[in-house]
């Protein structure tokens, strides 16, 4: 009785130590579950964080690239062309709310204000940390929601790195999201609308043979602007002998010769070309951005000897020579002084600017100007090259923000 | 026969119940005790990495929360600096300051830096980077940072190279110091830009 009894008791302690030690083994997982748990949450958080801040960064580089070739009334007004229905908002790609529970993979608008192509992107990693931006443009504040004057708009990209890691044990994670937001202003200031542009007080044109053209299509083919008075006018008139005047046509009775200077007055872009700071600015920035001679947009002092090709946007001073056979398709300024010449067979596709301002004294003196044009020389106003050279320009950005949730979205 | 019997058993349940000799519990107490050293010698090594882990751990846990923390500080920074003429970035003392008009009435930059996180300054100091907003005191942000270094090599970028620190010495063999923490932020509001942002 007593060895059963001494059998039994051994039996029950072994059981009892047992049991607590697996009850201590217990406790020792939960504790390190519970701490891979927390140190999981923080690490897949602050990654994602990041990602979607990266995500909302390349949004506004892709609202940046594509911006300059946008037409802001269709953007701005959206494919169907009217105003989205009141309470939508017409300020955020997608609510905060809403962008953290969906998979933006299957997301869509509701309205269709202010989105560009590709208003959605993403990276190209795995699926599983794939990371993406919704994009919205809308006007500035200071100006009516659809009337764009000043060509500054602003875009909002909102950066969403969704979670796709679950286990029933580890903590469910919404999306992490970012809203950046840039104010940008499409450079249209350069905008120009007819074959020829003068701001000048004066000039000395030079027309050679009968041969030439200067073609404004559907707009004018010389327009002129002066701020002391309209000598320049006189100057252009002037220089066109006999049946030299019938060579520049456009819009406008030949030769067709434009007084621009109302139009440029009442005009918001193009009035920020008589700005003292918008040449000068102009001309101390441009050397970061010369890419001569693959282009778009190019700084030439010192042309190369031979026919010249280039598309894009061009600026040319000092005393310049297009020889024979050069084309330029797109926007040509001619800064300075100097003299620009087209040699025979020579054409500019697009439009052609010449100003000479002494921006070191005062800033809007414009000193005179000097062109000349060979024989069989062609200057063909051309809206598609202009536009295309236009959009060469990268956009000012102005400013760039994040907007934390704390703020008013 | 069965009398002997009953008398050994007797003896033996004696025996039992007095428990043992002396001499027995001398030895088995030294036995212990030889076992309990040795098992403490050879578990030594391992709480010392035990500890040494978890100081890396934690300088990892410190270090690995602080580009996400930074880059939403540091990237918007200079935000309407053209318009209000404001440096918006600028190192003094190796104390990295930061101005962002981030916020006014409407939703948008207002012009003033009246919110407390539109004027940050960071620093290190007592192993901790530090960070003190608008008029206020320093705070703690992240810990495990021995140093902060601060560069700019361009407008445009903005170099942070940090020196994790662990929050106490290792206790086993071995510096296991970290590399530095190099983070290098693009300043999207310093970007050039081919016309000038104010041109009156």
């Amino acid at each position: 009785m007593n060895t059963r009894n001494s059998t039994s008791a051994q039996g029950g302690f072994v059981l009892i130590s047992v049991l607590l030690l697996l009850f201590l083994a217990s406790v020792l997982a939960a504790a390190i579950h519970f701490q891979v748990r927390l140190l999981w949450r923080q690490a897949v958080q602050s990654e994602a964080r990041l990602h979607s801040q990266l995500m909302a960064e390349n949004g506004i580089e892709y609202a940046r690239a594509v911006l300059p070739g946008l037409d802001p009334v269709r953007l701005l007004a959206g494919a169907d062309g009217a105003p989205c229905r009141a309470g939508e908002s017409q300020r955020m790609p997608l609510s905060l709310a809403e962008a953290r529970q969906i998979d933006p993979s299957q997301w869509s608008p509701g309205c269709d204000d202010g989105l560009p192509p590709g208003y959605r992107g993403s990276d190209q990693a795995p699926e599983a940390l794939r990371g993406y931006y919704a994009l919205r443009f809308f006007n500035n504040p200071e100006e009516p929601p659809q009337e764009d004057r000043d060509g500054v708009l602003v875009v909002r990209s909102l950066g969403i790195a969704p979670l796709r890691l679950r286990h029933p044990m580890l903590p469910t994670v919404r999306n992490s999201l970012t809203l950046a937001e840039a104010r940008l202003r499409r450079e249209r200031a350069l905008a120009l609308d007819s074959a020829l542009t003068v701001f000048a007080e004066s000039g000395l044109f030079v027309w050679r043979g009968e041969q030439f053209l200067v073609d404004g299509g559907e707009s004018a083919g010389i327009s002129w602007f002066s701020q002391r008075g309209s000598r320049i006018a006189t100057d252009l008139a002037d220089s066109l002998a006999g049946s030299q005047a019938d060579r520049v046509v456009g819009s406008e009775e030949s030769p067709s010769i434009h007084d621009a200077r109302l139009d440029w007055l009442q005009s918001q872009q193009a009035r920020r070309r008589l700005l003292p700071g918008f040449w000068e600015g102009f001309l101390q920035r441009l050397p970061q951005f010369n890419q001569w001679p693959q282009g778009p947009l190019a700084l030439l002092e010192d042309p190369p000897a031979g026919e010249l090709r280039f598309q894009g946007l061009l600026v040319l001073r000092g005393d310049v020579v297009l020889e024979e056979d050069s084309l330029i398709r797109g926007l040509v300024l001619h800064l300075g002084q100097g003299r620009l010449s087209l040699e025979d067979r020579s054409e500019i596709q697009g439009a052609l600017w010449m100003s000479n301002l002494d921006t070191r004294t005062d800033p809007l003196r414009a000193g005179p100007v000097h062109l000349e044009m060979a024989d069989n020389s062609r200057l063909v106003y051309d809206r598609g090259a202009v536009e295309e050279a236009l959009a060469a320009m990268p956009p000012t950005q102005l400013q760039w923000r994040i907007i934390f949730p704390e703020m008013s979205p | 026969m069965v009398r002997a019997r009953r008398r050994d058993r007797k003896t033996m349940n004696r025996n039992r119940q007095s428990g043992f000799t002396l001499l027995e519990a001398v030895l088995s107490l030294a036995l212990g005790l030889l076992v309990v050293g040795a098992f403490l010698t050879a578990l030594r090594p391992m709480q010392q990495w035990s500890a040494d882990l978890g100081s890396l751990a934690s300088r990892e846990g410190a270090v690995w929360t602080i580009p996400s923390l930074l880059a939403g500080w540091i990237v918007p920074a200079g935000n309407d600096r053209h318009r209000q003429g404001r440096p918006g970035v600028w190192v003094a003392n190796d104390v990295l300051a930061l101005q962002s008009d981030l916020e006014g009435e409407g939703g948008f930059p207002d012009g003033d830096l009246d919110e407390p996180f539109e004027f940050l300054r960071l620093r290190a100091q007592a192993g901790q980077l530090q960070v003190r907003s608008g008029r206020g005191f320093y705070q703690p942000a992240a810990q495990a940072v021995a140093a902060l270094r601060i560069q700019r090599p361009t407008e445009q970028w903005l170099r942070l190279e940090l020196e994790a620190a662990l929050p106490r010495p290792l206790l086993g063999p071995g510096t296991r110091e970290g590399e530095p923490l190099i983070l290098d932020f693009a300043l999207p509001n310093f970007r050039p830009n081919l016309f000038a942002e104010v041109e009156e």
